[in-house]
């Protein structure tokens, strides 16, 4: 429903409505070229007006000096013949001329020329009179007085035949001077007209194009926004049109479809976004599980029975226990923390400190099988914080047990294996190195990219789990590439952890430590 | 936008008001010269081309004017029937007033009655040949006229001269002649100059040609001739050029009537020594004036004296300007 305002061509800000331009721009068109055609037609109208006027004034004294004559000429025949005929004639002209001259009289202004025709037409009425009288003094038979009366029509037509003979000439003079001033003021009229049609058609034109472009311009600007989006950017800058009109409501509507276009697109790159994640994740923890498996396959490979091994040499433990040997139970005791915690499972979490523990114990053993041919050393330096970090379960053990079997086992002198543990604001590093011969930089190359060739474990490994599969478990926990680092000098070797802390506090390490 | 509406919104209302003047301008050409004039009259004239009737029509005009009477100016030639006819054709055309020259007495006389018969008031002007009784006169009196003339005459030969005088009179017999009020003015003021003799009376009695003739014939008649009173305005230019024609400009002194242009230029040049100008406009003023009165039904006086002037030239270029020197 439209309100009133919108009914008689406002809209309800005030402004006029489009229909309300285009209707008034067509109406002034119209009026413009109505009036110029009606100034043109009326100036060209007074010009002929004035001419047949001119004319028109002169037949009219013709005629009545034509039926003066003729009149005269009745009379004198009736006097002469006392034809009837005539003299219903002669009657029938007095009265033709008594109402043309009563139209000349009327019609007579007070210029020069319609003085003289008041004067003629006084003279003909007077001459009317006479000639009257004559006729009746002849049907009256008096003949002295119609004699008479006659000599004085002749003289009085004369003078009126006289006056309007002077009355033409002065006509003839007058129009011929006034058809010079007319013929003058129509060559101004037509240059006049022309000029003015030649104006008109030129603003008319101008209006034209200058309406039409004004209207169209907020339109073509809509275009080229609608074509800048439809490119794909919804980032452009709607300037309101500030026509005052429909067109503004236009922009207005087109501003907000583009903003609510704008943030779909956003929502839907957003949803993109999270599906991506999500599928990462999925395809992490199925490596995961994949390296899991892996690792579990390698133990059963070990062929040995955990539980088994690790009863045995509980029992072992007590029995030295029990016959005072405190060396042979310390070492048993070690072997069998050993066993106990890798009978855990690889899919759990331990933290740093457990592990440590568990590589303390594990040095432990191989220092009561290898005697001081091997040394250890350990700083575990003494941030809280960064021995209660949620690691993989088995992460150090493989390596120490690498570093001794591929570094240190196969040189006489013997070697030292030193775990050290430092801290930064937001991150843990572990560093386990050796004094062995070291790796090539392709090995190193092939460990980082997780590209090495699989073997069957060397013999002498507890677990048979390698450097690769430590490498992969960190980087799906900590969803970095960046966990580790592997440096060989002639010194030795150097295998750094680069474990980042928890975004926050609770964090999934922590949960998946205390599950 | 708003910008092209006001711009057709202005042509719009200039077409308008172009087409609105253009009506305006039509209706006024239409009404104009509406208003009627409370009463109409004609001025019978001889020679429309004088100076004295160009003054009499432009004063008569705009007494009419003041009056609200309308003035019809009647141009006749000089035949003496030509006023008789526009008399008639007055009577009969139901005029107001009739002012007149008389062309004669008795049939002016039988005219003039007929026409107040018919309630119509009629004057004479400038009229010092025929006496009409009981007719209003108006205009220059003749005698002073004469009398200043002749004055004239007498400065510029220092009152030694064989004087010949040039009537314009329809009736040239000697008798009326000498009766002629000019005349009669001039012999006063030549009756104390013993030295100053008047030869011959002269009448032309029709058109602008006759002078040169009369001139000629007065050159031959009188060869001691040494001033001309031509006391007609449309023939002192015609004396003064057949006087220098004939080389007799230092012989006779010429004393002329009137303000034509030529007479003024012969006068600056020094051709003729001088003319009595009537006033002819106030002569028309008047005329209009006590028609007015008479038609009203107003008593007025016989006689209506109006201002004459004397053309020199240590004056005529002041003249020029303000043709009666006022």
């Amino acid at each position: 429903m439209e309100s009133k305002n919108d009914n008689i061509g406002f809209r309800r800000n005030g402004k006029l409505k489009y229909r309300t331009w285009l209707i008034l721009f067509f109406l002034l068109s119209m009026g413009i070229v109505l009036f110029a055609g009606l100034y043109i037609y009326n100036s060209s109208q007074l010009l002929m007006r004035e001419t047949s006027q001119m004319f028109d004034k002169n037949n009219e004294l013709t005629e009545v000096y034509n039926e003066v004559q003729k009149l005269q000429a009745e009379l004198e025949t009736y006097l002469s013949t006392s034809s009837s005929d005539s003299l219903l004639s002669f009657y029938e002209y007095m009265g033709n001329i008594g109402k043309n001259v009563g139209s000349l009289l009327s019609n007579a202004d007070n210029s020069a020329r319609g003085v003289k025709i008041k004067n003629v037409s006084n003279m003909i009425q007077h001459y009317l009179t006479l000639a009257e009288d004559t006729a009746n003094a002849k049907r009256g038979r008096n003949t002295d007085a119609y004699i008479s009366n006659y000599r004085d029509t002749v003289k009085i037509n004369g003078y009126i035949s006289d006056y309007i003979k002077g009355i033409m000439s002065g006509d003839l003079t007058d129009s011929a001077a006034k058809y010079l001033i007319l013929r003058s003021r129509m060559q101004n009229a037509t240059i006049i007209n022309y000029l003015l049609l030649g104006c008109i058609c030129v603003f008319a034109i101008g209006a034209i194009v200058v309406f039409s472009r004004e209207v169209t311009k907020p339109i073509t600007r809509l275009s080229d926004y609608a074509s800048e989006i439809s490119r794909g950017n919804f980032d452009i800058v709607i300037e309101p049109s500030n026509s005052g009109s429909e067109i503004d409501m236009l922009y207005k509507v087109f501003d907000l479809m583009v903003i609510n276009i704008r943030d779909h697109v956003n929502q839907l790159q957003e949803k993109r976004r999270l599906e991506r994640t999500l599928h990462r994740q999925k395809m992490n923890n199925l490596v995961m599980q994949n390296a899991l498996h892996e690792a579990e396959l390698l133990a059963l490979q070990s062929q040995m029975n955990p539980h088994f091994i690790f009863n045995t040499i509980s029992i072992g433990a007590n029995i030295a226990m029990l016959q005072g040997d405190d060396v042979v139970r310390s070492y048993l005791e070690n072997a069998a923390d050993i066993f106990r915690y890798n009978l855990k499972g690889l899919e759990s979490y331990a933290t740093l400190q457990e592990e440590i523990d568990n590589a303390v114990a594990y040095m432990y053993v191989l220092k009561a099988r290898f005697g001081d041919s091997i040394e250890f050393e350990i700083n575990t330096g003494d941030d809280p914080r960064a021995l209660k970090l949620a690691v993989p379960h088995m992460m150090l053990q493989p390596i120490i047990e690498n570093a001794y079997i591929h570094g240190i086992s196969g040189k006489e002198e013997g070697g030292r294996i030193t775990l050290h543990v430092e801290s930064s604001s937001s991150y843990v590093y572990v560093t386990v190195s050796d004094t062995g011969p070291g790796m090539s930089n392709e090995t190193i190359d092939a460990l980082l990219k997780g590209e090495s060739k699989r073997k069957k474990p060397a013999i002498g490994h507890t677990t048979g789990i390698g450097i690769d599969n430590v490498l992969r478990r960190l980087r799906m926990i900590f969803e970095t590439q960046d966990v580790m680092d592997i440096k060989c000098n002639s010194a030795g070797t150097r295998i750094i952890f680069k474990l980042p802390y928890p975004a926050e506090e609770g964090d999934k390490y922590v949960q998946r430590s205390s599950g | 936008m708003k910008r092209i509406f006001i711009a057709m919104s202005a042509t719009l209302l200039l077409l308008i008001i172009l087409s609105v003047m253009l009506f305006v301008d039509e209706n006024n050409t239409v009404n104009s010269g509406a208003s009627s004039p409370g009463y109409y009259i004609q001025i019978i004239t001889q020679s429309a081309n004088t100076y004295f009737t160009k003054m009499l029509k432009t004063g008569a005009g705009a007494m009419g004017e003041e009056l609200d009477v309308y003035v019809e100016f009647v141009n006749i030639g000089y035949r003496d029937s030509e006023e008789l006819v526009a008399i008639e054709q007055a009577i009969y055309a139901k005029v107001d007033g009739i002012a007149l020259q008389a062309a004669d007495i008795t049939k002016t006389s039988d005219l003039i009655k007929k026409a107040e018969d018919a309630g119509i008031a009629v004057i004479l002007y400038e009229n010092d040949m025929f006496f009409i009784p009981e007719v209003a006169s108006v205009g220059s009196n003749s005698y002073e006229i004469g009398m200043l003339a002749g004055q004239m005459g007498i400065e510029v030969t220092d009152g030694y001269a064989k004087t010949v005088v040039i009537l314009n009179a329809a009736n040239n017999d000697d008798e009326s002649l000498y009766k002629n009020l000019k005349v009669q003015g001039i012999l006063d003021v030549f009756s104390n100059y013993p030295n100053m003799k008047i030869d011959g009376i002269y009448a032309l009695d029709s058109g602008m040609f006759e002078v040169e003739r009369l001139t000629g014939r007065i050159l031959d008649d009188h060869p001691d001739v040494s001033l001309i009173i031509c006391a007609d305005e449309r023939s002192t230019p015609g004396v003064a050029q057949v006087l220098v024609d004939a080389g007799r400009v230092t012989d006779v002194d010429v004393v002329g009537y009137g303000a034509m242009l030529q007479t003024l230029n012969y006068i600056e040049r020094g051709v003729i020594c001088g003319s009595i100008c009537p006033d002819a406009e106030a002569v028309g003023s008047a005329i209009v004036k006590q028609l007015y009165a008479k038609i009203k039904g107003n008593n007025i006086s016989d006689y209506y004296n109006t201002q004459i002037f004397a053309v020199r030239a240590e004056n005529v270029n002041d003249f020029r300007l303000e043709p009666n020197g006022k």
